[in-house]
């Protein structure tokens, strides 16, 4: 297939507008697919916990996945810390809330506790503090051109963004308040949306989890997850509309194949003289047939490779977040993507110029040459 | 002289089947993406559909009372009946259920009263009065995605509660499971409180309300309006994606279109000699293309019709149904016609400009 690799790169270079539009067509079709797998991947990794530690477990109301509606007594966190002695817990109000007109997720964090909870890095400005003061997520802040030292409306109370932070996952859509300001903003004193309980090395976490399990009123309340599982549960629910925006990208690569079969079919027939003249000096079938698979898979790698570029530039544009709903989706464009990509091409090119091939290689040298 | 022009463009096609099979499978792949993306995403609008009910929410300022995240003490009932409003109703709005698939929007109800507020029709079965305290009626959604039925069992954490009837609104509602106030404040652990209260009045009422209680008085839906429009910047990206396809079509066309020209540039250099002239060359050129792109959308639209319409995309306890409505249709003809003009324009351009004598003396 290779001995003659210079006869379909020639062709390729021949036939210079065809193999443009043809390499054009296959860039469009090849940045669709790369982009449409990355919004499905990040729609499917949108809620996660980001750079969340191992060690971390949740409490959240029983029957109650969404911790909007959840509603943990008090008492729960000191009896957490009884149960898991030597643990970090950090009770947290929740709520999907107005912020400057906007829905977005607030939560409210005890100022103590949950940087040990949870790994954040600040970007810009300072870490929260009392006094009608907030911290944006990145993706948030990015998207809604939000900045250190602006007020803005929360629930209708001035508050002034004190601290932009990365905390990885859905928490980058997120806006987040001390738990004192939290308590009087949405009128909870007594209860908590979740109670988060990050176990120490030295304890076993399984054996962690099973002690507030086994709690009679810990395990009459409230549902006891590790916190990874609790974010892949909730991936699961996006599962459905991640998998269909998946599968339209990768169809779209089918066209890819009747591209290729006509530029095949088009210069098979036009190169059809040329053809017999190689059957009539000893080419055999595989040889002529792995001609012309080359000119397909070399215009489906010029193809795939500008659309490489063109997938990479959009993803890094819409890279701090596309707002769904209330979250961010960062489309992500995974090295197992760009594979999958670049192996279905090749298959669809291979496939798109077979027969036209195959065609050529079997029409009878006589006729071809009388014909042309 | 065009109709003469359209049967040598149909005979042209026929003469290559194989290329004209390929470039409508092509055209087909491109539309049915674009049919899917745009069925997809005007589902998922369509769910968080709203409507004008005159009806007005009560709830816990800056809070998305009806997705739940609102608390307000019942005593807040007799507070808004002082102040003027007519009709209150209570209600428990919460997102119910323990893990991601089995995620479902309840709403508890006073079953004496609801239905002085609230509007929907009976599907199937009969909706809930007093004495059907721990019965239940489901949305046409839920019921669909659930298989529930009147007479059937809707299972929640352990709890079996009998399906009574199937209810529609047309709204973001039928997504919705509604069941008594009581069984609902006990499944959400409320106490004596609700999440809001439903009522009806005017702006002057609504000043009064806002002006005596910690809370704010909002249009019903307006939570849901909140997300729909939320959700308009991915859509608008999925929805100009699936359209960027239509440029690789229009490549891969404009490719065939060319081959056309050049392989038949003798013929129409004869054709125009004796007579016939630019406009039927365009012609020509361009029948070939919007025939080729109508046979790829009609396919496309068949596709789409059998795999992607009947879908049900459930995500935290709303399902999604792939809308594939007039609009819908209409936007993918529009492609398709403007698939067939630009990837002729350029061919057709260069068939017109046929220099006869040169072409002539070439072959």
């Amino acid at each position: 297939m290779f001995r003659f690799a210079h006869i379909a790169v020639r062709d390729v270079l021949n036939y210079r507008l065809r193999s443009s539009l043809a390499v054009g067509g296959i860039a469009v079709i090849v940045a669709v697919f790369l982009l449409l797998s990355s919004v499905a991947e990040g729609i499917g990794n949108t809620l996660s916990g980001g750079a969340t530690s191992a060690r971390n477990i949740i409490l959240i109301q029983k029957g109650t996945f969404l911790a909007d509606s959840a509603r943990l007594p008090r008492e729960m966190v000191a009896r957490a810390q009884e149960l898991v002695p030597g643990s970090a817990v950090a009770p947290i109000l929740y709520r999907h809330f107005r912020v400057e007109g906007e829905i977005v997720h607030l939560r409210a964090v005890p100022l103590e506790s949950y940087r040990v909870v949870r790994d954040v890095e600040l970007l810009g400005g300072q870490w929260l503090q009392r006094g009608n003061f907030i911290a944006v997520g990145e993706s948030l802040a990015n998207q809604q051109g939000w900045r250190v030292g602006q007020s803005l409306d929360v629930g209708g109370e001035p508050f002034q963004v004190n601290g932009i932070f990365r905390a990885g996952g859905a928490m980058d859509a997120e806006v987040w308040v001390t738990l004192k300001d939290g308590q009087r903003l949405l009128n909870q004193i007594d209860t908590f949306s979740t109670i988060h309980i990050q176990v120490p090395a030295e304890r076993d976490l399984d054996g962690a989890k099973a002690a507030l399990e086994g709690d009679s009123e810990i395990g009459r309340l409230a549902d006891v997850y590790f916190e990874s599982t609790y974010w892949d549960t909730a991936n699961r629910s996006t599962a459905a509309v991640k998998n269909v925006i998946a599968m339209v990208g990768a169809i779209a690569l089918i066209a890819i194949a009747f591209g290729i079969f006509n530029v095949a079919n088009m210069t098979v027939w036009e190169r059809r003289r040329e053809i017999g003249i190689f059957k009539a000096i000893g080419l055999s079938r595989g040889a002529i047939t792995g001609i012309y698979l080359l000119e397909g898979l070399i215009l489906a790698g010029l193809g795939y490779l500008l659309g490489l570029i063109l997938g990479v530039i959009a993803v890094l544009y819409l890279g701090s977040g596309v707002a769904l709903v209330d979250l961010a989706v960062r489309p992500q464009l995974t090295p197992a993507t760009i594979l999958l990509g670049l192996g279905l091409a090749a298959l669809f090119s291979i496939i798109g110029s077979y027969l036209p091939a195959r065609r050529a290689a079997a029409a009878p040298v006589a006729e071809t040459l009388r014909e042309a | 002289m065009f109709l003469q022009m359209a049967r040598l463009g149909m005979r042209e096609m026929l003469g290559r089947k194989r290329m004209t099979l390929s470039s409508i499978l092509g055209i087909v792949v491109a539309l049915f993406v674009f049919l899917s993306i745009e069925a997809i995403t005007k589902g998922a609008t369509q769910t968080f559909t709203s409507e004008d009910t005159g009806n007005l929410i009560v709830q816990q300022k800056g809070t998305l009372g009806e997705a739940g995240g609102s608390f307000l003490p019942i005593a807040y009932e007799a507070t808004l009946r002082e102040l003027g409003a007519q009709l209150v109703v209570p209600e428990i709005h919460a997102f119910g259920g323990s893990a991601s698939e089995t995620v479902v929007l309840f709403r508890g109800i006073p079953l004496e009263s609801y239905a002085s507020l609230e509007k929907f029709r009976m599907k199937e079965g009969s909706q809930l009065g007093p004495g059907d305290e721990g019965k239940v009626m489901v949305g046409s959604n839920i019921a669909e995605a659930k298989d529930l039925r009147p007479g059937g069992v809707f299972l929640y954490r352990g709890e079996e509660f009998p399906v009574k009837g199937v209810f529609e609104t047309g709204t973001i509602a039928d997504n919705e499971v509604w069941v008594d106030l009581d069984t609902a404040s006990r499944l959400f652990n409320l106490g004596s409180e609700v999440s809001v209260f439903v009522i009806r009045g005017d702006e002057a009422l609504t000043s009064r309300i806002e002006d005596a209680l910690p809370v704010e008085v909002t249009k019903e839906f307006e939570a849901f309006e909140t997300f729909n429009r939320a959700l308009q910047g991915i859509i608008l990206i999925l929805r100009t994606v699936s359209a960027v396809m239509a440029i690789a079509v229009v490549l891969a066309i404009a490719n065939v279109m060319f081959t056309v020209v050049r392989q038949r540039q003798r013929e129409m250099a004869v054709l125009r000699s004796i007579g016939f002239g630019r406009a039927e060359m365009v012609f020509y050129v361009m029948v070939q293309a919007f025939v080729l792109s109508l046979l790829g959308f009609l396919v496309a639209v068949a596709l789409a019709f059998l795999v992607i319409a009947p879908l049900k995309l459930e995500t935290f306890g709303l399902v999604i149904k792939p809308s594939m409505d007039a609009g819908v249709l209409l936007g993918a003809l529009l492609l398709t016609l403007v698939i067939g003009t630009l990837s002729a324009a350029y061919p057709a351009r260069l068939a017109a400009g046929l220099n006869i004598a040169a072409t002539m003396r070439q072959e």
